[in-house]
């Protein structure tokens, strides 16, 4: 049973306080947090593989920065740990980011001075936010760890950032990045542990029974969301052991 | 000695001592606006090339350059340029020709309306108005549509709204579809599309023609405006003609396009009022310069001649005051992100951090 270690953005919050607070969750399975710091630093260029392949190191300004090797977060036996990253599939960087009160998709362009976007612009800036985090866990995967992607939650309705947006260019916005992300690490062969299905209202946000323990939070997912994805994690990687 | 007009002339007035003698960075006075522009105006450019130069130099200068279509907040400027925001106050692509530009004018102006024409390559849909707008290529005619409705509702924008509009003009060659009586920037094969001999002709402009055309665009945004502005800057681009269609040596066609465009944006700029015309082709092509601001094709501009240009250019601004630093603006959507990373830094603190 290899070590779990939790690595990414302020997401993973909600998976520690849930299996803080929930006692024997991981069984005899090792759990490691490490948490980096705002996710809105996983756009630049965070880290860098060392000449020799064998480490990875984060260098972003405002984290907690971490130097990834195959030992790292080892168990006693030195069996290497499984690496859950939360940080490619964070989509309120996006979101918030790039003017979509005014740039919108072309196809849902609507009435006033809104500015259609090309597919292909669209996809140029989810490349420009999502490219470091996705070449960060695919340099994670070539140490020869095993590399989880821990898709961030869909935004909340009263979620500040996408307030004065049209909801529905958030959610296309969502829907594209999401998927886009998905692709890209699918043909790097890294999984993706999703966003409980439960957890996801029919019109693609995250449930408000989900929202953080602090109201002023409209961002994160509170520990019941954490224990359903720390729950999902746990089964994935004992499947992983399992040679799955 | 007798008195005559040249007696009381200006020193400019002489080649001698006014191109001859000094060195040709020297050169000066040689053009002064009519008018004053400020860095509160709010100034659209379009045209051939060359006009993108104009731009750059005015934002560099804390004048008030208007993007009516800009990129996306955030996007990396690469990646900007690359989809071809910020070369133009909205994403015309080149506007080489005074009947080009009547035709945008028209459009925006509802005199006339864009047919839904597309030219596909290779899978591909280009926008034969804007055929190299979108590198690469649309998904679908319905993808090319929808841009060209916001290019032009911002193009319309954009000459209602401004104070100054500069326009730089580039050719008099162009290639038109007689069936849907259109001109297209670029003739139909060459980026994109296929070139149909029975519907497609080549036409180049006379003085008449490019002066009618110039004029009566100037006038129907003065029209559509109720003849309140914009003041206008001609100029004409000195980068020769790649090609010509015209039978010509492209060496003489180049020469008769520019001679054109030369006379006619003087002539225009003398005929109607708050229209200025400054020398670029002048200061680029004109002996006393030796070529020296051309690259070595000949054709492109160099750096150094670019900033000799936007030199001459604000010299002949009537000096002013109150330059506001648009740098300074960082604009909207940076305060949600540093509030994000606060929130961030506290859900981490919150989760990660010392318990009670």
């Amino acid at each position: 049973m290899r070590p779990l270690a939790l690595i990414g953005d302020s997401h993973i919050g909600a998976m520690k306080r849930a299996f803080d607070g929930t006692p024997g969750m991981a069984g005899r399975r090792k759990v490691h947090f490490h948490p980096f710091g705002p996710g809105g630093e996983a756009a630049t260029a965070f880290f860098a593989l060392s000449d020799e392949g064998t480490s990875v190191t984060t260098r972003a300004a405002r984290w907690r920065n971490l130097t990834l090797d195959r030992d790292s977060f080892a168990g006693p036996t030195g069996q290497g740990a499984i690496i859950a990253l939360s940080l490619p599939m964070n989509t309120s960087r996006v979101l918030r980011g790039f003017g979509w009160d005014r740039h919108v998709p072309w196809a849902l362009r609507g009435e006033g001075d809104e500015i259609p976007l090309s597919d292909q612009a669209v996809l140029r800036i989810i490349e420009q936010d999502c490219g470091p985090s996705v070449a960060f866990a695919r340099a994670v995967a070539s140490l020869g760890l095993d590399v989880i992607v821990v898709e961030g939650p869909r935004f909340f309705a009263h979620a500040t950032y996408v307030g004065r947006l049209r909801r529905e260019v958030c959610r296309e916005i969502d829907r594209r990045y999401r998927a886009h992300v998905g692709e890209a690490l699918e043909l790097s062969g890294i999984p993706v542990l999703r966003q409980p299905e439960r957890t996801i209202t029919p019109d693609g946000l995250t449930d408000e029974a989900f929202r953080h323990e602090n109201p002023k939070d409209t961002h994160h997912a509170n520990a019941d969301y954490g224990r359903l994805v720390m729950a999902a994690l746990i089964a994935l990687a004992a499947q992983l052991d399992a040679g799955g | 000695m007798a008195d005559h007009p040249y007696t009381h002339l200006p020193k400019r007035a002489f080649w001698s001592p006014a191109v001859a003698a000094p060195h040709m960075l020297d050169i000066s006075g040689l053009w002064g606006s009519p008018f004053q522009i400020t860095p509160r105006d709010r100034i659209v450019t379009y045209g051939s090339c060359f006009a993108q130069h104009f731009s750059r130099a005015l934002t560099a200068r804390g004048y008030c350059w208007h993007d009516e279509e800009p990129a996306p907040e955030g996007l990396a400027p690469e990646t900007a340029r690359l989809l071809n925001f910020g070369v133009f106050s909205a994403r015309t692509g080149n506007i080489y020709t005074a009947s080009l530009l009547h035709q945008w004018v028209d459009w925006a102006t509802a005199e006339r309306t864009p047919p839904d024409l597309s030219w596909e390559q290779d899978g591909r849909v280009h926008d034969p108005f804007r055929p190299a707008v979108e590198p690469g290529g649309f998904a679908s005619p319905q993808e090319m549509l929808a841009s060209r409705r916001g290019t032009l509702e911002a193009f319309r924008r954009s000459i209602l709204a401004c104070n100054v509009l500069v326009f730089t003009l580039g050719l008099t060659e162009s290639w038109h579809d007689t069936g849907l009586g259109v001109e297209f920037p670029v003739c139909p094969g060459t980026l994109a599309g296929r070139f149909d001999p029975d519907r497609h002709v080549f036409r180049n402009g006379d003085y008449p023609s490019v002066h009618r055309d110039l004029a009566q665009a100037i006038e129907k945004i003065r029209a559509a405006r109720n003849g309140r502005g914009p003041r206008v800057i001609l100029t004409v681009s000195p980068v020769p003609l790649a090609a010509t269609a015209s039978g010509e040596h492209v060496l003489v066609a180049s020469s008769g396009s520019k001679a054109i465009l030369r006379a006619v944006a003087g002539q225009v700029a003398r005929d109607l009022k708050h229209v200025a015309y400054f020398p670029s082709y002048e200061i680029i092509s004109a002996p006393p310069y030796r070529a020296n601001f051309f690259e070595p094709d000949l054709r492109g501009v160099n750096r150094s001649g670019i900033d000799h240009v936007m030199t001459q250019f604000f010299a002949g601004l009537p000096e002013v005051s109150g330059k506001t630093d648009t740098a300074a603006d960082s604009g909207p959507g940076r305060a949600p992100m540093e509030a994000e990373a606060l929130a961030c830094e506290e859900e981490i603190l919150g989760s990660f951090g010392p318990r009670p």
